[in-house]
């Protein structure tokens, strides 16, 4: 066996190879090159940059309450429920829906005037309606003795809190399309109310045995404007 | 049948593939030195790809969506890893098949170390948080193994008339062959290239966390392999005008042929990228139909064609049955998957299918039984009447090639635990933010 020393490059190139044609090869491959390089940072140059560019954009939200508003009297020891489903025209005009604020208010109207404030707990299973529930900023459940407001929060569409955002690169629709969902918030929401009702004499003629109670809902919708900055 | 799926069958396809060759490949202790290693090589390169290609296809699962968390991280690594291994076997290919461009055993030692450090760079590169960048100099395989493969090409294809003969259309024909394995799915952009369309232009390597400099990088590549590929066609088209086609000259002829065609559907489209396969419009269908089709289903088949036709299985009497078998089941899952990728395009009743699928994987075994006997008795030689310059002795122990097989499993095992760090530390999500933020 015949072992070459000349290198692979001679014998590629030796005086029977069509060496025309390998070189032919090498220029239509330089040439591909160029015409490519050519097209790349100059004639298109301008397209190329801008499509390389990561376009930013602003993301508001204008936001826009619906108030409803419902009180039940609830007897002392015993629970009531009511429920809120929102307006389904909301959907259809805005984005999204946000989140709901539930108040819960009351006084003392029961008893001896000038009586101490029942005791009212209130509080919003996390079921009937489509909600981000396991949001740590929810607050389900309240009570209060001085009559002073309960405020419950639910966050509705998930991530949404209102505040602006600054996002880069997609296109406007396909950002506003990210905040738009009709499916979040569908269905009844309903929250438990219990009075534990205090009356100055127990044993006396003026009783205070229950507690006129009144629930706010609003329901924070949401428009998104997406704009380039 | 959506991009995802189509990658998967193909990954099934070439880890069936690389597991099956291995298992003759390793039984085939006749051939030559450099036939022997780049066997070995091919059936490593199969399994590699396939690896990633089921890495690729859980990551566009996935939404290729970067976010901070997420299983997502792992696939991309492992994707990433892979192609750096494929890179390295097509490096290592391209020195010792068909014809072996390294001389003596210095030349094989120093080949071999420089693709070993080369691999070593491009993995230290990717997890010191430089991957995706044009550190890494993803495409250069493209420009070596296109620079060698063609070169060999031309040599035996035009050898003068008094040297050619069935040895030097055999090596002509595996570089040609390995060259359309490597470089096929980029024939397709050709006219994108030459009229500026916005498909071959808009390539986006990485979903955005590519840099520029990587982007001109690859599409530079491109070029580089739409010039040869062009070059060869044109040799070939001559050569077909002279009587001496054969199956390189078709495929050649096919693929550009496709690649004009495909222009007039993909030149309004934005991107034709592979992995944008799968959907319903015309340009997706077109680029599942020979993009991601070339990716997934030929060029496993391209490669079982190279190591049946060339010999580098053992298909001896004894393994003739076992390998038969393998080109049945492999012939079964690519014509299965090709009939589920027209009944996705074309929607048909359940009845019908399962009948059609009948029919195809019967006539898929039946041109397995036609074909298989001439493919394996084909003239297979590339050293008859062929000068001994081309083929240098290199000795080389047994043992080298059990310690390829080891080095080589070892390593895929290195990189599913490294793929696995980086998803467990959030690497791949820190790489990606880095390189969004415009860091190269």
């Amino acid at each position: 066996m015949i072992l070459s020393d000349e290198t692979i490059l001679q014998d590629l190139f030796s005086e029977d190879a069509p060496k025309k044609t390998i070189f032919a090869l090498y220029g239509v491959v330089m040439l591909m090159m160029s015409y490519h390089a050519l097209i790349y940072f100059v004639v298109d140059a301008e397209k190329i940059i801008a499509r390389n560019d990561v376009q930013e954009y602003s993301v508001d939200f204008l936001e826009n309450t619906s108030i409803s508003t419902e009180s039940r009297v609830v007897v002392d020891g015993e629970s009531e429920t009511l429920e809120f489903t929102a307006d389904e025209n909301l959907y259809n005009t805005f984005n999204g829906f946000g989140y709901l604020e539930i108040t819960v208010s009351y006084a003392e109207t029961g008893g001896a005037l000038g009586g101490p404030c029942d005791t009212v707990s209130v509080d919003i299973p996390p079921t009937g309606a489509s909600a981000d529930w396991q949001h740590p900023s929810n607050i389900l459940a309240g009570n209060s003795d001085d009559c002073s407001d309960i405020n419950l929060y639910i966050v509705i569409f998930q991530e949404y809190n209102g505040e602006s955002l600054t996002i880069a690169g997609g296109s406007p629709e396909s950002i506003a399309s990210q905040w738009t969902n009709n499916e979040f918030g569908s269905g009844t929401f309903s929250i438990n109310l219990n009075v534990d009702a205090t009356s100055l004499n127990p044993a006396g003629p003026l009783q205070d045995d229950d507690e006129e109670i009144t629930v706010t809902w609003n329901a924070h919708f949401f428009s998104v404007v997406v704009e380039e900055i | 049948m959506a991009a995802t799926d189509l990658g998967l069958i193909g990954a099934i396809l070439m880890i069936a593939v690389g597991v099956m060759t291995l298992y003759f490949v390793r039984n085939n202790k006749k051939l030559m030195w450099n036939q022997r290693l780049g066997a070995h090589i091919i059936c490593w390169l199969f399994l590699a790809k396939g690896i990633g290609s089921a890495a690729a296809s859980f990551l566009i699962a996935d939404g290729v969506v970067f976010a901070s968390e997420g299983y997502w991280q792992f696939t991309f690594s492992l994707l990433w890893l892979m192609d750096i291994l494929f890179t390295a076997g097509m490096l290592g290919l391209c020195l010792v098949f068909p014809i072996p461009i390294l001389r003596n055993k210095k030349h094989l030692k120093m080949a071999f170390t420089a693709i070993a450090g080369f691999t070593a760079y491009r993995i230290i590169i990717f997890m010191v948080g430089f991957g995706v960048t044009i550190l890494e100099l993803s495409g250069i395989t493209y420009l070596i193994c296109g620079i060698i493969w063609g070169t060999v090409y031309i040599r035996f294809r035009l050898a003068p008339i008094e040297k050619r003969n069935q040895s030097t259309e055999n090596i002509a024909l595996a570089a040609g062959l390995l060259l359309i394995f490597q470089l096929g799915h980029i024939w397709f952009s050709w006219p994108g290239l030459i009229l500026r369309a916005e498909y071959f232009y808009n390539l986006d390597l990485m979903e955005g966390i590519s840099h520029r400099s990587v982007e001109y990088f690859w599409q530079a590549c491109y070029a580089f392999s739409i010039g040869l590929g062009m070059m060869l066609c044109a040799i070939e088209v001559k050569q077909l005008v002279n009587g001496r086609a054969n199956q390189f000259t078709y495929a050649m002829i096919t693929y550009f042929a496709l690649g004009f065609i495909g222009y007039t559907i993909l030149s309004s489209a934005s991107d034709a990228f592979w992995w944008a396969s799968g959907e319903q419009t015309l340009a997706q269908i077109w680029i599942t139909l020979t993009s991601s089709m070339h990716f997934t289903i030929l060029r496993p088949l391209i490669g079982m064609y190279v190591l049946l036709r060339f010999g580098l299985f053992d298909t001896s009497e004894e393994m003739k049955p076992k390998a038969k078998m393998m080109v049945i089941i492999l012939i079964v899952i690519a014509t299965s998957a090709l009939l589920e990728l027209v009944q996705a395009i074309v929607p048909m009743n359940e009845m019908l299918s399962a009948a059609l699928l009948g029919i195809i994987v019967a006539f898929g075994i039946g041109w397995e039984e036609r074909s298989f006997d001439n493919l394996v008795n084909a003239p297979s030689s590339m050293r008859d009447g062929v000068e001994d310059k081309w083929y240098p002795h290199i000795e080389i122990k047994e043992s080298l090639f059990k310690g390829l097989d080891i080095g080589m499993a070892l390593l895929v095992s290195a990189f599913l635990l490294i793929a696995y760090l980086q998803w467990q530390t959030n690497a791949i999500f820190e790489l990606a933010v880095r390189r969004v933020n415009g860091e190269w």
